[in-house]
């Protein structure tokens, strides 16, 4: 029987270097969220990690139950990390370049609900419609 | 059209979400490395602050930091500060020319006096403003009249912030920075030969929101983007760290992406936000791609080392080919007995070549330093000395009996055409005290026309013998 046959993986050990101090901020945030609702952002371009340390971090975070598109100036993309309320927020611009990407430790990313300002637009526009239509 | 407006006005008529322009307020944020917490002052303030006016003026440069900053609007952020700004007037942006060019600017001016942010590209000629003129008028009064009645400076590039390419030696037309000429205005520089453009967008951002510059280094420069060197975040810094060097360009280890110091990358000491923003559209940044930072952020980046020698590398010390010993000519023109000698040479500049030569053939694009060595006899040490540098010259091809022309380097470094019939004529090219060994720095930069120079140097002691080498540094300077 051949090797790969054998159906065991060998997972090599994840090194977390560099990350630890990011993984035990985060710790703490979600520790303050959970007892003080405080909320916390924390820019990832702040900390000098690697390629390689990004694909780790985001491969020990994982995906959680919500993911989220934004279009606004390019695609924005957000999901929830299998930690519940540690989210990852990246924005790019219309040519899908990277423009930020931050951990957002919150009930749910500020930019996903809807502003006041686009609901009164938002409203007008639906009541100039009926207008329109004689319907109101 | 939108100056008068506010950016709420404007994002309505545009149709823009405000998710859209919240977007925009923390890319902005994320980039100054200011607080999330922040986020909502600066949406406030770009949504209620009038557009800022803006003059962008080009002294001595060669207008790659506008051309930096217009390739980077068209795609990607950028875009959304030219309607926070009003960019009244812009050297090369302008339809307008002439009188109407300049009615443009000066009204822009008076308009907005004590409002206008001046933003200023290229280094500034002061010793000769005759260099570079507008309309009669000198950079240097172009710039202060400007300077003057705006509400804060920002120098961009690195020949606004430090003088950069036009201040580098021998600094022809005698260049200054904009921080030499400023003192009672905020000023912030934006060096990088070119900037990268977001930092420009930023700090104008920070401007309107908070109304003072960000935080700044003792240069002057944002904190946030220049706080931390090149190396520190460099893709190729854990090949550093664990000691894994490329030799040469192309060898194995270039191959496989190690560490460039050995080729004289100068990341360690260049502050800088090249490795984390990146350039063309965050693609990658020179040490990524290969080559060394070459330090262009930094002041006498020009000037300070080579551009392929590891910094740690030793400085081979400068031998001078000998040139034999001396011909000595009293002022009744005889030849007199001296125990004096002479070393000097020519070495191309352009790779960081020191290998002096007594002979060489060049092409006249390359940069050339001559220096020469004078050991004095020890009658002639601590008395006072005029320092000559003459050379024969003849262009190429010139017939085989064709006498050559004279010329001479005076004290401003001139080249000056000499008849050669006395040495009295001979115009100083420095004044000295003789020490026994008499350094004389000739020459450094291009050559400015083809042909065959054989270059003397030496001494004229004040009761008028001349001490010149007999052998002369021979160049020849080919297309």
């Amino acid at each position: 029987m051949p090797l790969n046959n054998i159906p065991i993986q060998i997972k090599s050990k994840i090194s977390l270097g560099t990350l630890l101090p990011l993984l035990h901020e985060i710790r703490h945030a979600l520790t303050r969220l959970l007892h003080q609702k405080e909320e916390t952002a924390i820019d990832l371009r702040n900390f000098p990690l690697s390629q390689q340390d990004k694909q780790t971090l985001f491969q020990v975070l994982g995906k959680g139950e919500i993911q989220a598109e934004l279009t606004a100036l390019g695609r924005s993309l957000i999901w929830e990390t299998r930690l519940p309320g540690l989210w990852v927020v990246e924005h790019y611009n219309s040519d899908e370049i990277l423009l930020s990407q931050s951990l957002e430790i919150t009930g749910i990313p500020s930019i996903l609900t809807a502003p006041p300002e686009d609901i009164q637009q938002g409203l007008e526009q639906l009541q100039d419609w009926l207008k329109e239509e004689k319907i109101l | 059209m939108y100056t008068n407006l506010t950016t709420d006005n404007y994002l309505w008529n545009k149709r823009i979400s405000r998710r859209h322009f919240i977007k925009f307020c923390t890319t902005i944020a994320s980039l100054l490395a200011l607080p999330p917490t922040m986020i909502p002052r600066i949406v406030h303030a770009l949504e209620t602050a009038p557009r800022l006016p803006v003059l962008w003026l080009s002294f001595q440069n060669c207008t790659g930091c506008s051309e930096s900053f217009l390739r980077a609007h068209t795609s990607s952020v950028e875009e959304l500060i030219f309607n926070q700004i009003s960019l009244d007037y812009h050297h090369n942006l302008q339809a307008a020319a002439g009188e109407t060019a300049e009615q443009i600017l000066a009204t822009a001016r008076e308009t907005h006096l004590g409002e206008y942010v001046l933003i200023v590209e290229g280094s500034l000629s002061l010793a000769h403003p005759g260099y570079s003129t507008t309309a009669g008028e000198s950079e240097v009064e172009i710039f202060q009249r400007f300077a003057q009645d705006a509400k804060a400076i920002i120098a961009v590039g690195t020949c606004a912030s430090f003088g950069g390419i036009p201040y580098a030696l021998p600094n022809p037309t005698g260049a200054v920075s904009l921080p030499e000429l400023v003192a009672n205005k905020p000023l912030i520089n934006v060096p990088g030969c070119p900037p990268i453009p977001v930092v420009i967008t930023s700090i104008l951002v920070h401007l309107i929101t908070f109304g003072v510059f960000p935080e700044m280094d003792t240069l002057k420069r944002p904190v946030s983007f220049y706080g931390e060197t090149v190396h520190k975040k460099c893709s190729r810094r854990q090949f550093f760290n664990d000691g894994l060097f490329a030799e040469t360009f192309g060898d194995n280890g270039a191959k496989q992406g190690w560490c460039l110091f050995k080729l004289g990358c100068k990341g360690t000491l260049t502050h800088n936000a090249c490795a984390t923003i990146k350039w063309n559209e965050s693609t990658s940044f020179p040490i990524e791609s290969g080559h060394g930072c070459l330090g262009c952020a930094e002041p006498n980046f020009w000037d300070n080392g080579r551009f392929y020698r590891a910094l740690t590398a030793a400085t081979e010390p400068v031998i001078l080919p000998y040139l034999g010993k001396a011909n000595a000519i009293n002022s009744t023109g005889q030849f007199l007995a001296t125990a004096t000698t002479f070393a000097g040479g020519i070495a191309l500049t352009n790779e960081g070549e020191t290998q002096f030569q007594p002979n060489l053939t060049l092409r006249l694009s390359r940069m050339v330093a001559i220096h020469g060595t004078i050991k004095v006899e020890p009658a002639h040490i601590g008395q006072a000395a005029d320092l000559v540098v003459f050379a024969a010259y003849r262009p190429l091809f010139a017939p085989a009996n064709l006498s050559p022309l004279y010329f001479l380097l005076d004290a401003k470094d001139n080249i000056l055409p000499w008849n050669r019939e006395n040495m009295i004529d001979l115009v100083p090219f420095r004044q000295t005290t003789l020490n026994a060994e008499q350094e004389v720095l000739m020459y450094e930069g291009q050559f400015i026309a083809t042909g065959s120079l054989e270059v003397y140097f030496g001494y004229r002691l004040s009761e008028g013998t001349v001490v010149t080498n007999s052998k002369a540094i021979k160049i020849m300077i080919t297309e």
